[in-house]
Parts: structure tokens; C-alpha cells; sequence
């Protein structure tokens, strides 16, 4: 008897603790929303913003870490329909993409974001909304290169530079080295061949394509390159840690636009509040004076280190995002062949 | 009561048919075709995926490389850790197997990133081996971000797998024997050469098939020392999942290497049945 008593006396409390831990978490949930996202721009940038959301908004904000917006792409596909994040920083390519798959991305809604027509022109599409636009330029170590300057990307290519560059594999910005590199070579989007056989000709001069930021920035800073071609927050991540580095972005200077994007999962609301503090013009001031990158609200001006960064009028190009996702796995075949030892 | 037994069985078989299910849905998908420019997939059933795989120079190549640098891998293991384990077998010095052995749990405790890390702290441009040849004012060498580099790397993850499954195989061999050889006149090396060497083959073979199995399916290794210039089976499956997004294909390519991963570790298996009933009596 007393046996049977206790197991039910048990049961009841477990039941009871099950139906309170039940409804905690749908408290707790509904002023809660998770970001995936990039871990050096959460350390760098988001964190303290994220403090501050929570703060005026009573929203708390939690995080899953990305190592790249195509591996985001995955994560994002993986748990389709009940996504554990609400809010996905991505490039605005990946957001396309994954916009052509109705079941993962809700509308931005328009209506609740005071800060959405502020946005400059191309940051914005009916799923993706710009946190930042960038160059992609050259981020080298005065100290490290002949001469202690570059200024073209044809310096990469000559003498001097032997196993000193860092260059980003094609899974990386989206194909945006070969796509440079094309267009130095006469090629265009449509026609990538010529910048492959000119990769051809820069392999003496790569120490390694790489696939992760940090381990390209870590090289960076300890020597091992002395150049990495990449976005103009590393600067900035590396003048934090006492290296000093210098960016161009030489002709052609392709421009790239970062940001967020909302999952469908039913928090939709609460993310769409974090969306438009992001698209705010305090945030977007702290974006371009602390991050270094370029702030898509028109009301606010680029920090001048940002400024110094920016290319000349008339480098910049920007592709379209469509043929890249189309092309950019043939881009990767052709050049995994040419490049590999 | 009969059927406890099975019932104890249920957990593992729920398990391995979880594998099943997830194997046989990836096998689905690669029978299917890729919306372009989406991550979309739709039907009907096509081998499309498999003739472009196939007909794919770089998965060819990927093919060949990765047989190539694990049988490599594999080679330079069982060159390295079959002195290892035998120190461990038959070392009377306590402080030498004592030494072996913390290498050994100390490369098997740290982890695989950790490890990468550290050899490229060693290899690196300006790691301390290129310092100590700059320093005595001989040329440096690109160590690492090459298939040098990845080699080294795996064989070292390799290592432990390798010396401990041999270590099993050396223990059983009867000391009785080698000290008969002893007896009989032979030099420490006719023992080895003749009895101890012969004997461990099965073993050997054992732990080299362990070895190369792990060689096959190595990813992390070339993807953090190989610089993007060496290309094995599991980085291109990565990367092709990265820029194509056809999962179709990339399901379809995954497939086909694990067929040939499968057939070399089969051939590898035939020839430890083999190498049992020539070297260990057929006891295995």
C-alpha cells in the first residue's frame, strides 16, 4: 500500500512539475528569440546591441553560430518547419536562395518596420533586409608587403608575394575571388575561364584558399600571410588585437550587402522588432563607427575609417546574385582543378 | 522469458534502423533532380545525378587522390606504429612503455581541431621548424596547406587507432615461441623477422584497415592543413553541399564514393582472412 501510495504521490508531483515546466517555457518563449549567426560578428558587433534590445524591448536574445552563410543554408534547410533560430544573418546571395524555397523565410513586414524605407537602394528584398554593405578589397600588413603598399590587384600577382596570400576558396564570399579575378582577365560573369587561368598563375604566391575567417585573420596576425583578401571588419577585429593592417578596395571593387533574414517558426513579431533596430540609425551608426562596414540607412554617413576604405568612384561592381547561385558550383569544379597540387 | 533477450535488443536495432532510415532517405534524394538556382528538389526518379558524377573529372580525381593519400596515410602508420606498439608489447622498461603510452592518450584525448592547430604552430611559414632551418640560415619548406601537411596531420590522428588495435594482436603471440627461437640459436631480429612479424600479420592488416578507413573519411585534417588544395572525399562533398546546393548530386556523389570506400575495405578484409590462414593458422 504504502509502495503504491508513493507512486502515485510521485507521479502527481512529476505531473505537476511536467505542467509547470510546460508553461514556463512558453512564458519565458514568447520574449525570447534566437539569432543565427556569425560568431565574430555576434563577439564584434551584436552582443552589445543584443544587451541593449533586451533592455528597452524585454526581449532576450540567445544565439546558434554559423562558420558560413552557405553552412547557415544548411542549418536553416535542416530544421525546415520548426526552426530553433528566428532571425538568420546571411549574404543577401544565400538569402535568395534560400527565399526560392517558400516554407523557410517569412516576409519582411514592412508595415511594422518604421526604419525599412530609410534602407539605400539594393539592401532590401521582400525577404532580406541589409545590415551593412562592404567592399571586397585587400587587407594586408605594411610591415609584411614590398614596399609596405598595394594598391591593385594585379600587385597580388607579382614578385615579392611568394606563399604570402590568404585568398578565400570559392564556397567563401560566394565566388567573389574568381569573379575579380575574371573580370581583371577580360572575362565577365559569363565567362569566368580567364580569371580561372589567371588563379593559375597567382598559386606560388597563395599560402592557402581558405574557408574560415578566423583562421585566415589568425595567419594574418601572426605572420603567416601577409596579405588576406577579404571584408573591411577585419581591419578593424585586427586593430582590436594591436595588428596593424591596411585595406584597399582597388578596381574592381565588388560590393557586398550582409544581413538578416526572418525564419518562419512563430515568433515572427519578436524578430521583426530586432529587425528594425538593426535597420535604426543608432545602430547602424554603431555598425559603421565600431564594426567598420557601411551602413544601409541612408541617415547615416559612413565613419570616416570606413570612408577611407570605400572604393574610388567608378571600382565598385556588384553581380547579380541569381546567376552567381546558378553558376557558382561549375566555378568551383573548374577552379578545384586548376588549383589543386 | 524467451523473448527477454530480443527485448534487450530493441534499443540498438531502433538505432541502426534510425541509421537505415536516414541512409535510405539520402539514397531517395539522390535519385531525384535539383530545381536550378534553388534548393529545391523534385521528381521522377532519375540516374542523372550518378552519370554526372561520374562523368565529373574532379570527382574522379577526388577519387583516385583519396585512395591514393589513405593508402599513403596508411603505410606511413603502420611504419611508424608498428615499432610503437611493440614497445609496448614486449618492452621490459616500465618508463618506455610508460612514455609510449602518455603519447599515445595524449594525442587521443586532444582534440582533432586542437591538434590541427598545433601543427600548424610547427609547420607553418614561420612555425618553429621553418624558424630553426632560417635560423641555421638553410632554406624554408612549405610544410603545411599541401598534401604534406594533411599527411602528417592524419597519420597522427591515425596513430593511437592504429598502435592500440596492434598492441592486442602482438600480445597474443606466446612468448613461449620467441623464447623457443631464442633457445634454438636465432638473433633477436630472426625472432622478429620470422615468428613475431609473421604472426602479427593478421593484426597488422587488422589495424591497417582501421587505419585506412579512417584515412578515407579524414575531413578535418584537409580542411584546416590542406589549404584548400587537397581534395579528399568528405571536403568535396563539404564544398559541393556549400556552393551547389543540389543536394540530389551531392547525394549521388556521397553514395559512390562510400561504394568504392566500401569495395577497398572489402579487398582489405579478403586479405586479412587471407593473411590469417597463411600466418596464423587460419585461427582467425
Amino acid at each position: 500500500m504504502r509502495r503504491g501510495f508513493g507512486l502515485r504521490a510521485v507521479s502527481v508531483v512529476l505531473a505537476a512539475m511536467t505542467a509547470a515546466f510546460a508553461a514556463m517555457p512558453a512564458a519565458a518563449q514568447d520574449k525570447k528569440i534566437t539569432l543565427l549567426i556569425w560568431s565574430s560578428t555576434w563577439n564584434g558587433l551584436i552582443k552589445p546591441l543584443a544587451a541593449q534590445f533586451t533592455k528597452e524591448t524585454g526581449i532576450a536574445v540567445d544565439i546558434e553560430v554559423e562558420a558560413s552563410s552557405m553552412e547557415g543554408l544548411v542549418k536553416v534547410q535542416a530544421m525546415r518547419g520548426k526552426p530553433t533560430a528566428d532571425v538568420w544573418f546571411t549574404a543577401q546571395g544565400v538569402a535568395e536562395r534560400a527565399a526560392s524555397d517558400p516554407g523557410l523565410l517569412a516576409p519582411m513586414p514592412i508595415d511594422k518596420l518604421s526604419n525599412w524605407k530609410d534602407v539605400i537602394a539594393g539592401g532590401t528584398s521582400p525577404t532580406f533586409a541589409a545590415a551593412y554593405y562592404y567592399p571586397f578589397g585587400i587587407v594586408y600588413r605594411p610591415d609584411l608587403v614590398p614596399g609596405g603598399k598595394i594598391s591593385s590587384w594585379e600587385d597580388l600577382w607579382g614578385p615579392g608575394y611568394d606563399n604570402k596570400l590568404a585568398l578565400p576558396a570559392p564556397s567563401f564570399f560566394s565566388g567573389r575571388m574568381i569573379l575579380v579575378s575574371s573580370l581583371l582577365a577580360g572575362g565577365s560573369i559569363d565567362n569566368v575561364d580567364p580569371g580561372i587561368e589567371k588563379l593559375k598563375k597567382i598559386k606560388k604566391n597563395v599560402a592557402f584558399w581558405f574557408t574560415s575567417d578566423p583562421q585566415a585573420r589568425k595567419a594574418l596576425a601572426q605572420g603567416e600571410v601577409a596579405v588576406m583578401v577579404t571584408s573591411s571588419s577585419t581591419v578593424k577585429t585586427l586593430a582590436d588585437q594591436g595588428v596593424t593592417v591596411k585595406m584597399v578596395s582597388p578596381k574592381p571593387a565588388p560590393i557586398i550587402f550582409e544581413g538578416v533574414t526572418i525564419l518562419k517558426g512563430g515568433k515572427e513579431d519578436l524578430a521583426a522588432q530586432f529587425v528594425n533596430y538593426i535597420l535604426s540609425p543608432q545602430w547602424q551608426k554603431t555598425i559603421t563607427e565600431v564594426w567598420n562596414m557601411g551602413p544601409v540607412n541612408k541617415n547615416v554617413p559612413p565613419a570616416g575609417k570606413f570612408a577611407d576604405v570605400l572604393p574610388k568612384d567608378g571600382d565598385a561592381v556588384t553581380f547579380n546574385e541569381t546567376t552567381i547561385n546558378e553558376r557558382l558550383a561549375g566555378w568551383t569544379e573548374k577552379f578545384n582543378q586548376a588549383i589543386g597540387q | 522469458m524467451r523473448a527477454r533477450p530480443y527485448l534487450l535488443l530493441l534499443p540498438a536495432l531502433l538505432a541502426l534502423g534510425l541509421f537505415a532510415a536516414a541512409f535510405l532517405s539520402f539514397v531517395t534524394i539522390s535519385f531525384e533532380t535539383a530545381t536550378p538556382g534553388t534548393i529545391l528538389t523534385h521528381g521522377p526518379p532519375t540516374l542523372a545525378n550518378y552519370r554526372s558524377v561520374l562523368a565529373s573529372p574532379l570527382a574522379r580525381s577526388t577519387a583516385l587522390d583519396t585512395l591514393r593519400l589513405a593508402a599513403l596515410m596508411t603505410v606511413l602508420t603502420a611504419v611508424l606504429g608498428y615499432p610503437l606498439a611493440y614497445v609496448l608489447a614486449r618492452s621490459t622498461s616500465r618508463w618506455k612503455r610508460r612514455l609510449v603510452l602518455f603519447g599515445l592518450i595524449v594525442t587521443f584525448l586532444s582534440g582533432g581541431v586542437t591538434r590541427a592547430y598545433a601543427w600548424l604552430i610547427i609547420l607553418g611559414n614561420r612555425g618553429l621548424i621553418n624558424q630553426m632551418l632560417a635560423a641555421l640560415g638553410l632554406p624554408t619548406f612549405r610544410l603545411v596547406h599541401n598534401e604534406t601537411g594533411v599527411v602528417i596531420g592524419v597519420v597522427h590522428f591515425l596513430l593511437p587507432f592504429f598502435v592500440l588495435t596492434l598492441l592486442a594482436a602482438l600480445k597474443n603471440i606466446p612468448l613461449s615461441l620467441e623464447e623457443c627461437a631464442r633457445n634454438l640459436g636465432a638473433s633477436r631480429w630472426r625472432v622478429f623477422w620470422h615468428v613475431v612479424l609473421p604472426l602479427s600479420i593478421p593484426g597488422l592488416v587488422s589495424a591497417a584497415s582501421l587505419s585506412f578507413a579512417g584515412a578515407l573519411s579524414a575531413f578535418l585534417f584537409p580542411e584546416l592543413l590542406g589549404g584548400g588544395r587537397v581534395h579528399m572525399a568528405s571536403n568535396v562533398i563539404f564544398e559541393t553541399i556549400l556552393t551547389d546546393f543540389n543536394l540530389p548530386r551531392v547525394a549521388a556523389m556521397a553514395g559512390l564514393f562510400l561504394v568504392l570506400a566500401l569495395v577497398a575495405l572489402g579487398l582489405l578484409g579478403a586479405l586479412e582472412r587471407r593473411s590469417a590462414r597463411l600466418w596464423a593458422g587460419g585461427a582467425r
